[in-house]
């Protein structure tokens, strides 16, 4: 080899030249945008997972909420009766 | 500080991916320099990548292969005589060195990088040109 005898500083400074204009292949930044797409996806999948933990929760709450809206449209049925001097009969 | 290009991609694609992730959960705070901190990021990433080799060592001659389509002869020799010399050295001494020589960087930037104080670079750089030059005389 040529380089047997060369001063360390030399041959970094000859590998460096050398190298510099070495680059990445073609499409390499689609290929980057492509993983980091895939990153997306599999946070929106991580949150797929926990948001079933929390589906009896809410199907309970919803129930709730019919009940209670149920109760609150009859008692204000009830009021409103009362102000217009209506006479219930049961 | 990889020798081959595809070991070089696949270091700065997984680098692209894991300062996508801290940007996303607010990790970055903003204090480094943007270029700075992915410089550590791949710096980092490389430094792992030449350990695991370490621990299963691979045919040099696919570095000659992964990179036959996109550099001259003379750019894939350069990679792989800079590859198999800086692998002669520590993670951290080759990186703190090709920093250093082949990017051109000053002992405070390379500081920032490897997030150690610039007395540990110093000792790094000589420590490797050290132990370089020893095994050249030792040939």
């Amino acid at each position: 080899m040529s380089h047997e005898n060369e001063d360390l500083d030399a041959r970094l400074a000859r590998l460096s030249s050398a190298t510099a204009g070495v680059q990445a292949r073609p499409g390499f930044a689609g290929r980057v945008m492509g993983r980091i797409g895939q990153e997306q996806l599999g946070t929106l999948w991580a949150l797929k997972t926990p948001a079933r933990r929390f589906f009896p929760i809410g199907m309970l709450a919803a129930a709730l909420a019919l009940v209670w809206a149920v109760s609150v449209d009859d008692q204000v049925n009830e009021a409103l009766a009362v102000n217009d001097d209506v006479e219930l009969s049961w | 500080m990889l020798g081959n290009v595809v070991d070089a991609e696949d270091v700065v694609q997984e680098a692209y991916v894991k300062a996508y992730r801290a940007l996303m959960s607010d990790e970055f705070d903003g204090r480094a320099n943007v270029s700075t901190w992915l410089y550590r990021i791949v710096t980092n990433q490389a430094i792992d990548a030449m350990r695991s080799r370490a621990r299963r060592p691979k045919p040099t001659d696919t570095a000659d292969e992964s990179v036959s389509d996109l550099a001259s002869a003379e750019q894939r020799l350069a990679l792989t005589e800079l590859s198999n010399w800086m692998s002669e050295l520590p993670p951290e001494q080759s990186a703190a060195l090709v920093l250093k020589a082949v990017e051109g960087m000053t002992s405070p930037e390379i500081a920032e990088i490897l997030q150690c104080s610039e007395g540990a670079v110093e000792q790094r750089l000589v420590r490797a040109r050290s132990a370089l030059r020893k095994r050249s005389e030792g040939q």
